[in-house]
């Protein structure tokens, strides 16, 4: 057994891992007046382990035969990462155990993303999972509790669907290893004939899968748990759950079969452009921010999911590309919704915003608009790069149909804008604005105003992990 | 028919009845009995299975630790059951209908496919623990993490504020 | 004794479960239910396990992180259901799942 190489491979995932542990001493050791410490040492590791996931951008390889890790999965890392930290600041008042479980989501993400066997799925799913659930009801109030038992008994029961159907794979291969398994399946000719056991196990781990992903099907607790959870861990689910979900997805497709073959890509394509007209149609309806952006990001999913069917390195390099871009602009727009109290998320609030709290209602307007696709914004030139990237693929019914989903998600993001800039106050709004808010509101506002103006950096950075 | 098809069928039908007191009986008191049962017969199944470290891991920590914890927790809590539970709802056909088609299928599936037939291998402690502290060293690593996310979450949740 | 019927078996006692876990309105039962389906997937994998003779230590050792992972699980939401009981003196699922409206 020699693991010295494997442990060379996963350096970030121990120096994060290494942060969890310390988080928790700085949360026992700070007393109510230093309790500022804890978000900042847990900005500090997350900074730490963006170094490490840099430096090693390149390193690739398979470690313990449960991670592989590609430049790919580290792009994903990098959404990750940015996820987590500004949730950070979104989070800075709350408890200091707060702070420990956005690290371990964030572990838990980061191993998701690289996972090649059940065994490692599995786990970090589940330690995903707990630790959000331990975020949502952190709160202790009604909708908070509301919130976790919901997001808690679909996450299990999506949990032992997956477990039972890795349960039946494993008795047809005899592993938990992915590139085993699939070898198996391309070359053994029973499976060609479809057996109703390893269909009905495939069932099993793709009903769980959607459950956790919020696929169109199995959408409908993604609202209410929004609405019932702090505007920080909406947005961690929302983006961090997100990237973590199509990282796996994407670096699992490329190991098994070294591309998107073309039924994979047939079945993500359909699922992606049902995903978007669901999420966009609901969202239409919505009075309330919170769940507003809930379906948002269901309708952003069915984008990333599209570009993950066309399946070429350059339009996966766009959905990367268009996950960050939707990470920064996603927090920005919950960063407003935390400024203006998680009390007052209904759309009345925010109505004559602009007279008393001009900050929050003009960056608002540049959130909406970026998400809505608008330019100058970054928004714009993430889904510019996607949609041509699916008119250069030949969908052109596609390329029009993701269009026209554009136009309809432009009404439920202006809304809220007009509301804040044509309407008469109707409630006395008394918003929060602390250093970490404006932070965020900051880190919001100059990415999506830099990736605007200039994407081709991070465009070429993305793209180097196709080609060096 | 021999003894160890007699004793699999009698705990095969403990295990069903105890799953059924568990999800059917309107006293939760007597669900979590139902499901010490449950665990109790499971447990004979594995030990005739030849796995006996797993078997008495599960008695240990199913039927001697979570069962408790259950029993506690609804002892400490002496709640009201919810007066419309296990009444006719929608969602409840509807999970009735999905689970039963479920289980028809798998069952179908199961029967059709070739599977191979049981060679039950000893497994002792030591087989597993080698294992454990080998090829699945990154696996075990990973599940303290998860234990102690668990750990934190309860805590955290439960502590009461200390002011207000 | 024969893998078929402890298959079936386990299937059986997962759907069970899992009618338990979406049909029951007390969230103690139904955190019952979900280790109910759990401790089917452990029956599953042991059952598995062993038609693969000695190769199967990799099934067995699953069964373990299937355990932690169960165990985890009820810590959570029995913390969640005491924390229910001290907001509304109910362990109620749909009670709970109203309030968000």
């Amino acid at each position: 057994m020699n693991f010295v190489k494997d442990i060379y491979l996963i350096q970030p995932e121990l120096v994060l891992s290494i942060g969890v542990l310390v988080s928790l001493l700085v949360d026992i050791v700070s007393t109510k007046s230093t309790k500022f410490l804890v978000p900042i040492f847990s900005l500090i590791a997350l900074s730490i382990t963006a170094f490490f996931v840099l430096t090693n951008f390149y390193n690739e390889g398979e470690a313990f035969k449960m991670l592989s890790i590609t430049s790919l999965s580290r792009a994903f890392d990098i959404a990750i990462l940015l996820g987590a930290a500004i949730t950070t600041l979104l989070a800075w008042d709350r408890e200091g155990e707060h702070h420990f479980l956005v690290l371990s989501a964030t572990l838990g993400a980061m191993v998701l993303v690289k996972s090649i066997s059940f065994i490692s799925f599995i786990l970090s799913l589940e330690l995903f999972s707990f630790a959000v659930i331990g975020q949502i009801a952190l709160s202790k109030d009604l909708a908070g509790t509301g919130a976790a038992l919901k997001f808690f008994i679909l996450s299990v029961i999506a949990s032992s669907f997956i477990i039972l159907g890795a349960a039946l794979l494993y008795g047809i291969f005899g592993t938990f290893y992915f590139p085993k398994i699939f070898l198996e399946t391309s070359f053994k000719p029973i499976f060609q004939a479809k057996p109703l056991f390893f269909i009905i196990s495939f069932i099993l781990i793709f009903v769980g899968l959607a459950f956790k992903i919020s696929a169109v099907p199995f959408h409908f607790w993604t609202p209410d748990v929004f609405r019932g959870a702090h505007s920080s861990v909406a947005g961690f689910i929302a983006t961090v759950s997100k990237a973590s979900a199509f990282g796996f997805l994407v670096n699992f497709l490329y190991i098994i079969f070294g591309n998107v073959p073309y039924l994979w890509g047939e079945i993500l394509i359909w699922l992606g452009a049902i995903t978007m007209l669901v999420g966009n149609l609901a969202a239409l309806g919505e009075n309330d921010i919170k769940r507003m952006l809930g379906y948002s990001t269901i309708a952003h999913a069915g984008y990333i999911l599209v570009a993950f069917g066309i399946g070429t390195d350059t339009s996966i390099g766009a959905a990367i590309f268009y996950l960050i871009v939707y990470t920064l602009m996603t927090l920005g727009a919950f960063a407003v919704v935390n400024s203006i109290g998680e009390n007052n998320s209904s759309l009345e609030n925010y109505k004559g915003l602009s007279k008393n709290n001009g900050i929050q209602a003009f960056l608002l307007l540049i959130f909406m608009v970026s998400l809505a696709g608008i330019p100058p914004t970054a928004g714009f030139v993430g889904k510019f790069y996607l949609f041509s990237e699916v008119i250069k693929s030949g969908e052109y019914a596609l390329a029009i149909w993701a269009f026209l989903n554009g136009v309809i998600s432009a009404f439920y993001y202006i809304r809220p804008v007009f509301y804040a800039y044509g309407r008469e106050p109707k409630y006395e709004v008394k918003s929060a604005l602390n250093p970490a808010i404006m932070l965020a509101f900051i880190v919001g506002f100059v990415g999506i105003l830099y990736l605007g103006l200039a994407p081709s950096a991070l465009l070429d950075f993305i793209s180097s992990a196709f080609t060096h | 028919m021999n003894l160890l098809d007699i004793l699999t069928y009698v705990f095969a039908l403990t295990a069903i009845l105890g799953a059924f007191t568990v999800v059917m009986h309107p006293n939760p008191l007597y669900s979590a009995l139902g499901l010490l049962l449950n665990f109790f017969s499971l447990a004979v199944l594995y030990m005739l299975l030849k796995s006996p470290l797993l078997s008495l891991i599960q008695i240990i920590v199913y039927s001697g630790g979570i069962v408790v914890f259950f029993l506690f927790v609804v002892m400490l809590l002496n709640l009201r059951s919810p007066q419309s539970d296990r009444d006719f709802s929608f969602k409840g056909i509807f999970a009735l209908i999905f689970f039963l088609l479920l289980a028809i299928f798998s069952i179908f599936g199961i029967i059709t496919f070739n599977l191979q037939p049981l060679q039950p291998a000893y497994m002792s402690a030591k087989v597993i623990g080698k294992y454990m502290l080998t090829d699945g060293l990154f696996a075990f690593e990973l599940s303290s993490f998860v234990l102690l996310v668990a750990i934190i979450a309860a805590v955290a949740l439960v502590k009461k504020e200390e002011s207000k | 004794m024969n893998t078929i019927f402890l298959l079936s078996l386990s299937v059986v006692l997962f759907a069970i479960g899992g009618f338990g876990a979406i049909f029951r309105k007390n969230f103690l039962v139904v955190l019952m239910s979900l280790e109910l389906m759990l401790n089917s997937a452990n029956l599953a994998l042991i059952t598995l396990s062993q038609t693969f003779g000695p190769m199967g230590v990799e099934g067995q050792f699953f069964v373990l992180l299937v355990l932690i992972i169960a165990a985890s699980e009820v810590s959570i939401g029995l913390a969640l259901a005491v924390n229910m009981a001290r907001l509304k003196d109910k362990v109620d699922v749909e009670e709970f799942s109203k309030v968000e409206e």
